[in-house]
């Protein structure tokens, strides 16, 4: 058996009005994972993680956390006391000081000192916000407030987190500083459930990865699993010589599946269905031809292709 | 003192930010100067009225003009005792000229003097040293003493609504009150931070009152017992109210920046009724309107400081009864029932913030949270109906009036109920879709049963729930019907009605009332956003048709029957012959079965699956 579950949910219902938002989900999260939850708009991801986070009732179906079933109707302190969870929205008290707000939702949580004030010192690092502990949230920027946000979030040390559309209408710098604390609070220890429509991200991020459509949880894997099954390895070649030369030769080798001629010059971009051994014999047989080869670059189909490959675009 | 607000902070995080947010240098010094300000402006208007060397003669407390009125009226009696010897010596019996004489003299002496003393009536102003001053000085901090109260009253309990009102609507709007939510406090903690913390700016303008407030009835002779009495039922109709505030914000969200305006406005009109109506001897004895005074502090002021209140134990107060216990007796007991009266409905509003905060999508209470809380209010309300009534003849107007307000405080009760039990549209379609999977999990005929279901369950539809407290409600008023030592119920209200009728209306008003909830329940289910206004409209119809009637000039004595179908159906079952009133009762009863009838189909209808409207979608288009 794998690690334990830190997330487990059982035939997972939402239903708004006639519209069902979350269909009989069956989710399988391992400790210490980061789950990336991907799918278009409307398919269901937010209202999953809010059911997750207690913030929305399901219609049917339960929810297991560490292997204790999340109630909404009961206070659960110590269940609440291990989740952690950043709506999409991130409101924020304007008028209070990062730190007196931080100190405000350490103590919510019940820290008690000497550990409150040396945890709102480590999270201020962590989120790169220790020279304005001082200032008035209302003049942060969005990243800033996006940050304290999810400083909030791992305030109290939780060990399942739930992001929604963290990076949303953040810029590349303030997207990269997010996905560094990711990392960090992964190597902490903690199971972070994301959603994101940023798959680059995802995909450095992740260790599984969820797809949702129409409700459903249509895919549920590893990363590793996802791409040995779905992403196809391609090969771009490029010759100073003729380009039929090269497809000739190409055409001889039963791995290559299909090739595709880039618009740079004498440049092939090959699907290729052999493992590296096999790739270093193509690279062996090219060059054994007298082909004069320039480049060739052996990479993997990324997961943003794997998705639209996979066609799962239709919201519930 | 970083000690204590560290302690503070670990004991009540919610309370610290509340205080942090409110307490700044400049908030804090405008609420202490607003109140000082205030005190010296009350105490200034106060001290204008000092007796100076330009009091008049005939003011209060000029103790000259009694001493003159003294002297006077024993002259005048001196003087016509003298006439009346002179007419004795002046008749030929007994004739005698010295007397006359003597008696002539002493008439002209006393009406000298008493011309004297008149004389000195006509003066304009008292001397300084006939000012009663020591009277002046009492009743001065008397009348501190009850306006501070009354600023008090008004201060803390209007404007503490107002603000944690606009306080819990701004989070709502904002949403941070979801991550409250969600944090492992206990409502009963964040709501104990907010009731202390929001309206700390209120408590300190009142704390810097509160010596003077102590001063003034100390002086005014008012025992200190009675000072805190008066302390403890305005903190305690405090918590009651900023209760029902926070409650009032948390279920009606969608009012937006209205609900502070009507909430505290609303509780101001209260207020202000109750303050005018405290001290009118009606208000109390012998009626159940008695509960509803008793939920004014003003009560507690009139019974505490009658001969401030200027009532002098007329309040009909002294007289209070609750299930013949002399509530009124003492001053000890009315304070003691105040306060359990204040208690008891605290507790409730608590149990319904405790739902509404962890799940506000929830119904305010639990249907069978519902059938306590009639109970009690049921329980409170008629042991001020049962009680000694005086005088003869009067006892009848007495139970007639209690009739009426029983049926009144019932058409308020159901009103609440539907707001408290009906369940959202889509907690009812979630219920009708998939019980049978929940049910399939159940152990035991009982717990399965659908009764079990519509008397208990969260989400299934109210009106069983509605049915049962319409019964927990309606079985005084039986009791009462029967118990009642006579046959025929001679009133000015009812005209005459025998027990049969009695019982008809009671049957009348009941099958009404389950009609409007039913229409209620069909209406909260439409797929409509406008649910609630038509709601709205149907719970005003309850109220309009009697109005109507009254302006287009319909009254029970000449055209009963529409008053029959209306929600007093008492007032016409005097004029009405029974048949009729029991064909009314057979058309109300059918209206409610076809209702029903139409609700159940609804239910199936929200509860088929999306298999079953596909397929009949299709054929219907085939």
């Amino acid at each position: 058996m794998g690690k334990e579950l830190a997330i487990c949910t059982c035939g997972l219902t939402k239903q708004f009005d006639r519209h069902v938002a979350v269909n009989d989900v069956d989710l399988e999260i391992q400790s210490g994972e980061v789950y990336g939850l991907i799918g278009p708009n409307g398919a269901g991801k937010t209202t999953l993680i809010r059911m997750l986070a207690s913030d929305e009732e399901p219609t049917t179906g339960e929810i297991y956390l560490n292997g204790d079933r999340l109630r909404r109707d009961k206070s659960n302190p110590t269940i609440k006391r291990r989740l952690g969870y950043l709506p999409d929205d991130y409101p924020l008290y304007e008028e209070l000081t990062v730190w007196d707000y931080l100190d405000y939702f350490a103590r919510l949580y019940r820290l008690r000192e000497p550990r409150r004030t040396q945890r709102l010192y480590e999270v201020l690092e962590l989120i790169q916000l220790g020279n304005k502990r001082n200032s008035l949230i209302s003049t942060l920027s969005r990243g800033m407030k996006q940050r304290l946000c999810l400083a909030r979030t791992i305030i109290h040390e939780p060990i399942v987190l739930l992001l929604d559309e963290p990076v949303s209408g953040l810029d590349p710098i303030a997207r990269m500083q997010f996905r560094e604390i990711i990392k960090v609070l992964q190597e902490a220890g903690m199971t972070i459930l994301i959603s994101s429509h940023i798959l680059n991200d995802l995909a450095e991020l992740c260790t599984s990865v969820g797809i949702m459509e129409l409700g459903f949880l249509v895919e549920s894997a590893s990363l590793q699993q996802l791409y040995q099954r779905l992403s196809r390895q391609q090969i771009v070649l490029s010759t100073l010589g003729k380009l039929e030369e090269l497809l000739g030769e190409l055409k001889n080798n039963p791995l290559v599946e299909e090739w595709e001629v880039l618009s740079t010059k004498n440049s092939v971009q090959v699907n290729f269905s052999g493992k590296q051994e096999d790739c270093a014999d193509l690279l062996r047989s090219l060059i054994q031809a007298d082909i004069p080869l320039t480049d060739f670059h052996a990479s993997q189909e990324n997961l943003e292709t794997i998705f639209l490959k996979m066609d799962h675009k239709q919201a519930s | 003192m970083v000690d204590f607000v560290d302690k503070l902070g670990d004991w009540n995080p919610q309370l610290l930010r509340e205080l942090k947010g409110r307490l700044k240098v400049f908030s804090v010094c405008t609420a202490i100067a607003t109140s000082l300000i205030g005190q010296l402006l009350i105490l200034l208007v106060q001290l204008s009225g000092i007796p100076n060397e330009k009091y008049p003669f005939y003011g209060e407390y000029c103790g000259l003009r009694a001493s003159y009125e003294q002297q006077r009226i024993q002259l005048q009696g001196q003087y016509h005792e003298l006439q009346n010897q002179f007419f004795i010596y002046s008749e030929s019996t007994k004739f005698d000229v010295a007397k006359i004489q003597e008696l002539r003299n002493k008439i002209s002496q006393t009406h000298s003097q008493i011309n004297e003393i008149n004389g000195n009536f006509s003066q304009e102003f008292c001397p300084l040293d006939a000012i009663d001053m020591q009277k002046w000085w009492l009743d001065h901090y008397s009348s501190l003493f009850l306006i501070l109260s009354v600023i008090f009253i008004f201060t803390l309990l209007v404007g503490g609504t107002y603000l944690l009102i606009n306080d819990l609507a701004k989070e709502e709007r904002r949403g941070t009150l979801t991550f409250i939510r969600l944090s492992p406090q206990t409502a009963t903690s964040i709501f104990t931070g907010k009731l202390l913390g929001v309206p700390s700016l209120i408590y300190l303008l009142i704390a810097t009152a509160v010596p003077l407030h102590f001063c003034a009835g100390i002086r005014s002779e008012i025992p200190l017992s009675y000072i805190f009495s008066f302390w403890a039922v305005l903190i305690a109709s405090g918590i009651l109210f900023y209760s029902t505030a926070l409650l009032f914000s948390l279920c009606n969200s969608w009012l937006s920046g209205f609900q502070p305006w009507l909430g505290s406005g609303s509780l101001l009109v209260f207020l202000t009724i109750t303050m005018h109506l405290s001290d009118l001897s009606d208000s109390y004895s012998n009626y159940v309107t008695s509960w509803l005074m008793l939920l004014s502090p003003f009560s507690s002021v009139v019974h505490l400081f009658p001969n401030l209140a200027h009532t002098y134990n007329n309040s009909g107060l002294g007289q209070l009864q609750w299930f013949y216990l002399p509530i009124g007796a003492t001053k000890v007991g009315f304070v003691a029932f105040t306060l359990i009266n204040y208690a008891l409905f605290t507790f409730w509003v608590w149990q319904a913030i405790k739902r509404c905060f962890h799940n506000p999508n929830a119904t305010i209470l639990s249907k069978e949270q519902s059938y306590k809380l009639v109970f009690c209010f049921e329980a409170m309300i008629v042991g001020f109906a049962v009680q000694q009534v005086k005088g003869g003849n009067q006892w009848q107007n007495v139970v007639s009036a209690n009739f009426v307000f029983l049926s009144f405080y019932n058409l308020v009760l159901v009103v609440a109920l539907i707001a408290m039990l009906l369940p959202h549209r889509q907690a009812v379609q979630d219920w009708a879709r998939y019980r049978h999977q929940d049910v399939s999990g159940r152990q035991g005929f009982w717990h399965k049963s659908l009764l079990q279901d519509l008397l208990k369950g969260e989400k299934s539809p109210a009106l069983m729930a509605i049915t049962i407290n319409l019964f927990i409600a309606t079985i005084p008023l039986l009791i009462g019907i029967v118990l009642l030592p006579i046959d025929n119920l001679n009133s000015d209200i009812f005209h005459t009605l025998d027990k049969t009728q009695l019982i008809l209306a009671v049957a009348l008003f009941f099958s009404l009332m389950m009609i409007y909830a039913t229409i209620a329940q069909m209406i909260w289910m439409l797929k409509t956003s406008k649910r609630l206004v038509w709601v709205s409209v149907t719970v005003a119809t309850m109220i309009l048709p009697p109005i109507i009637l009254l302006i287009l000039g319909v009254r029970p004595n000449n055209n009963p029957l529409p008053w029959l179908f209306s929600t007093f159906p008492w007032v016409s079952i005097g004029y009405t012959e029974t048949t009729t009133i029991f064909a009314a009762l057979l058309g109300e009863f059918s209206v409610l079965a076809l209702l029903m009838f139409r609700l159940t189909k609804q239910l199936r209808s929200a509860g088929d699956s999306a298999t079953k409207v596909l397929l009949g979608s299709s054929v219907t288009q085939v």
